[in-house]
């Protein structure tokens, strides 16, 4: 317990001194009075002693207690266990600040911004030491450190304490705490001292332990927080399928709100020369998804912002958000197959027919190429965004090589088996592709493969593309589907079960989707010339759905994570790095210091490298629009901005902070205030004690009947 | 004595008498309930039953009767001698008992060694003394005095002559409380001097150690044949304690001193003290005597007037 005026201690022995001479001064003078039945007055007294003795005791102690905790009161204790990490320190200590830099600390205004008071802590806690050694960590999504060790030079620590700025991050607090450990357990230090000073955001510290710190480090929390937590905000930018030219694609916008009210929110959309205004309202402590359609008469990569306008809230930093995509040309799509084109029905002209009614182009122009991959080597092969492989018997090696390589980077496979060399040809993509492939089931060559016919779909994901677009009819539309052929199937051990999207009435997998790369992977398990599915209405419907998904592969238009490492494969156009530039694609895109690696990935095969070019960046600035280019042109773009979880400024309590994160540890707690009105709101209830003492003192007197 | 002396030429007169305040009394008198032994010939009934006074019965003769007293005719007449029975009047034989014990200066104040008795309870007594005293003597009746200090301090012998009431009053105008009580051994020494019975009149507080002692001699009085009237004089502030809260009391009888907050006691001291009142009045009631609470606070010509309006002949 500590006392904010602990002089008031010092006056309030004054002051009890003060009652009693005053009670001595004017105590009337016991007047001299001759009495004659003294003996039975003496009796009276006598008879009343004990009772009035212990009356007497007890208002005695109602009334010291009463000076004292008025004494008290003046005084305004508090009970803290007071700060486990002074701000002073000398001695054998080693101390190690850890500052959160993190973009909620941008949140507040003028000298109030959390960042400015962090700031400020930092220095008190780094200007307290006097001949000790102190390292500071700047806590975003790395740990940033001014040096790698504690050191005594507390003037540049101090420098870049007073330089640091808010970056578009997310704390990384598990990150910032195992760096801290690292200091301090290389400090042979007598005492070791960590200072955490930051907004404690829920999102960020609600998982966070103290574990890794060494035995008997002495943690300090010090809350930095602005008055206004409310914040709306743009949390997520996303096209919900990759644009294509002359069609139209739905930009979707997720705005949070994380205030107590609702808001309405305007968003203005500028994306290339398209720009839109979007109205809504968001409800209190919950989002909104804006969507909006798009249709770009252009290819090539897009780049623009989403800006909420008239919004003046915590946090202004989360108010506009980067947005880059990349529309593309329609789709070629090959076809893989041994069967004649002539041949009809068959498996391979069924999916032809479907294809071309879903890709038709504007122009009439089939978006389609059958090529026989026995007859023309891969490296003649057309361009396409999406291979669609049906009886192409066995693939040689080379095929395989230039398949995996395609869909690795971005390309979309619709693989339909039907024969023994298909589970071949799968086994060998498989391992071509690497440990990016992770197939939900194997199929198998057994003798079962002969007999498989009259099959009907048993399960079907009918939430999950493509079958989604049949919606609650989908179990009834595909109940008379027959099919026959395909492969028996195993579920793997390391595949995720709900990747398999249908199953057949012998348990074997009909149709999966899964990632290889960049690249999606489609496998439908069945013989359609042996099947009544194509000749149904569902078939293209389904098809051109499962095509679409295909297509965007592992599209992911929304932002990256600043901070968060960046590994984006470049597409099959790139030939060598030596003719790439990263740089910033929009002028509001701040420029970094680095952008990050340019290299080729896997083993080269002949001139055309296997694995491709990636690009790596470990540490993306931002936020804002990064782009790889190559000879004028855009190969590749990103958009980096924070986490949408970093607009939520709600802050952990203290007793959340003490009793769960730094659990089984000493740790104090203190804020900017804490120096003026830390738990100061004791002095409230001794002066309720006081006034009940007073009560009870009154009470006291009347059941004695004085 | 020196200014007795001096009466003789110039009449003694009592700062306690006035007698223009008691000349209203003078047609009163102060009786006994029952018949008295007497001196001489006086209003009340005499004890003795002799051939001076009126005639009021006839007894058988019998041996060792007085030969003088038969009535002869009445012999001749019936042939048995019967003795005619006289009922004597004779005067009244009253002793004032004072109480000199300290306490008895309850509402005086004291100086120093000095004490101004105004006010206080003994003042009232030996106002009432003096008058009472000068109506019995007026009433041709022998009044005596008895002042029981820690004993029978001082006694003077029943007496109607003027000369006799005036030492009375003279030894009443000098007395000065002072010292315990000694209630009991003055009452019995009182007993012992005594060689009539009369009425003896007792002015006192009766705050003694001892009550049963004095009731005892009381009994020993009304074995006696006396008529023993009490008058228990109270002081209001006896009975209330002085307004005011803090005080130092101090004994008037050597008891001590008490400091006292008078808030806290009060009630309790006033419903013991009402106790210790009405307990003398049973015990002393019970003994016989005639029992009259006063209370310092009235005029002790009031007093006297509601007294020989009950004791009146």
């Amino acid at each position: 317990m500590a006392f904010l005026n602990p002089w008031a201690i010092a006056i309030g022995v004054l002051v009890v001194g003060a009652p009693l001479a005053v009670h001595f001064l004017t105590r009337p003078r016991p007047v001299e009075f001759p009495l004659s039945t003294i003996q039975l007055l003496q009796e009276v007294i006598q008879q009343r002693r004990a009772r009035s003795r212990l009356r007497d005791w007890l208002i005695l102690l109602l009334r010291i207690a009463a000076i004292c905790l008025l004494v008290a009161t003046f005084s305004r204790p508090y009970f803290d266990d007071g700060p486990a990490v002074a701000r002073t320190a000398e001695g054998d200590t080693a101390r190690v600040v850890l500052l959160d830099v993190s973009q909620s600390m941008a949140a507040g205004s003028g000298g109030a911004q959390r960042i400015s008071q962090g700031r400020a802590a930092a220095i008190e806690f780094l200007d307290g030491l006097r001949g000790v050694q102190a390292g500071v960590i700047f806590m975003g999504a790395k740990p940033r450190t001014v040096f790698d060790q504690i050191s005594p030079n507390l003037p540049s620590l101090r420098s870049a304490v007073e330089e640091v700025t808010v970056r578009s991050e997310q704390a990384n607090v598990h990150a910032a705490l195992e760096r801290a450990a690292g200091m301090l357990s290389e400090a042979n230090h007598e005492k070791r001292e960590l200072v955490i000073i930051s907004d404690f955001q829920r999102g960020s510290w609600g998982t966070s332990r103290l574990d890794s710190l060494p035995e008997g480090t002495e943690v300090q929390f010090h809350a930095v927080a602005s008055s206004v937590t409310d914040n709306v905000a743009i949390t997520q930018v996303r096209f919900a399928e990759q644009p294509i030219i002359g069609q139209p694609a739905q930009i979707e916008i997720d705005v949070a709100n994380f205030s107590d009210n609702d808001k309405n929110v305007s968003c203005q959309l500028a994306v290339d020369r398209l720009q839109q205004q979007l109205d809504a309202e968001v409800p209190a402590r919950g989002s909104r998804t804006l969507t909006h359609s798009l249709t770009f008469d252009q290819a090539g990569w897009k780049h623009g912002f989403v800006t909420l306008t008239a919004n003046l809230d915590a946090l202004s930093e989360d108010d506009s958000r980067p947005l880059t995509v990349e529309v593309r040309d329609t789709p070629n799509v090959v076809l893989l197959s041994r069967q004649s084109e002539s041949a009809a029905p068959s498996s391979s002209w069924f999916l032809e027919q479907a294809l071309s009614i879903t890709l038709a182009r504007s122009d009439g122009a089939s978006p389609l190429r059958r090529i026989h991959p026995m007859r023309m080597r891969p490296s003649k092969w057309p361009a396409a965004d999406l291979f669609v492989i049906d009886h192409p018997g066995a693939l040689d090696d080379e095929a395989v090589s230039f398949l995996a390589a395609n869909i690795r980077r971005g390309r979309g496979l619709l693989y339909v088996t039907s024969e023994l060399a298909d589970a071949m040809n799968l086994q060998r993509l498989s391992e071509a592709f690497g440990s990016g492939f992770q197939p939900p089931v194997q199929l198998l060559s057994g003798s079962a493969a002969r007999s498989r016919k009259d099959l009907f779909i048993s399960r079907v994901s009918g939430r999950q593309e493509p079958f989604r677009v049949l919606g609650s009819t989908v179990e009834a539309a595909l109940r008379p589907v027959r099919l026959g052929g395909g492969l028996p199937t195993q579920a793997m051990d390391e595949g995720l079960r709900d990747q398999v999207l249908a199953e057949l009435s012998d348990s074997s997998a009909l149709l999966y989707v899964t990632s290889a790369d960049a690249g999606k992977v489609g496998v439908l398990n069945a013989d359609l010339g042996e099947s009544n599915w194509p000749v149904q209405a569902t078939f293209v419907p389904i098809l051109g759905e499962l095509v679409q998904g295909l297509l965007r592969g592992g599209l992911d238009t929304g932002a990256v994570a600043c901070g968060d490492p960046l590994v984006r494969l470049l597409p099959a156009e790139v030939q060598s790095v030596e003719a790439l530039t990263v740089r910033p694609a929009t002028d509001a895109t701040p420029v970094a210091d680095e952008y990050g690696r340019l290299q080729t990935t896997g083993a080269a095969n002949g001139q055309t490298p296997q694995g491709g070019f990636v690009w790596a960046w470990e540490d993306p600035a931002g936020p804002g629009v990064y782009e790889v280019r190559q000879q004028n042109q855009t190969v590749m773009a990103v958009a980096t901005a924070a986490p949408g979880l970093e607009s939520d400024l709600q802050a952990l309590d203290e007793t959340v902070l003490k009793d769960r994160v730094g659990e089984g540890r000493r740790v104090g707690y203190s804020t900017p205030s804490s120096e003026d009105d830390e738990d100061d709101h004791w002095w409230t209830w001794l002066i309720v004690v006081c006034l009940l003492g007073l009560i009870s003192e009154i009470a006291m007197l009347r059941g004695f009947r004085v | 004595m020196s200014n007795l002396s001096s009466s003789h030429t110039q009449p003694y007169v009592s700062r306690f008498f006035d007698a223009s305040a008691l000349a209203g009394f003078e047609q009163m008198r102060f009786s006994p309930r029952r018949a008295v032994d007497g001196s001489f010939s006086g209003r009340h009934i005499s004890r003795r039953r002799g051939g001076a006074g009126e005639f009021v019965d006839y007894r058988e003769y019998s041996p060792g009767d007085d030969v003088r007293r038969i009535d002869w005719k009445a012999m001749g007449r019936m042939g048995r001698a019967y003795l005619k029975i006289f009922q004597d009047d004779t005067d009244l034989n009253c002793t004032l008992v004072l109480d000199g014990s300290g306490s008895m200066a309850q509402g005086g104040i004291t100086r120093g060694s000095r004490q101004d008795l105004r006010g206080s309870k003994f003042e009232w007594m030996q106002h009432f003394a003096t008058a009472l005293s000068h109506l019995i003597v007026f009433g041709r009746d022998a009044a005596g005095l008895a002042v029981i200090g820690q004993g029978l301090d001082d006694y003077l012998a029943p007496s109607s002559s003027l000369q006799t009431r005036q030492l009375m009053h003279h030894t009443i105008e000098q007395l000065t409380p002072a010292g315990a009580t000694g209630l009991a051994q003055g009452l019995e020494d009182l007993l012992n001097r005594s060689t009539r019975r009369g009425v003896l009149v007792m002015l006192s507080d009766f705050l003694v150690d001892s009550m049963d002692e004095v009731v005892a001699r009381l009994r020993n009085f009304r074995a006696r044949g006396w008529e023993v009237i009490t008058l228990h004089l109270i002081h209001p502030d006896e009975q209330n304690l002085p307004d005011g809260n803090a005080f130092r009391f101090a004994g008037l009888e050597g008891d001590g001193v008490v400091n006292c907050q008078l808030s806290e006691v009060r009630r309790a001291y006033q419903q013991r003290f009402e106790a210790l009142a009405d307990s003398t009045r049973k015990v002393l009631s019970g003994t016989g005597c005639d029992y009259y609470r006063v209370s310092t606070s009235e005029s002790y010509l009031d007093v006297l007037r509601s007294f020989l309006v009950v004791r009146g002949a």
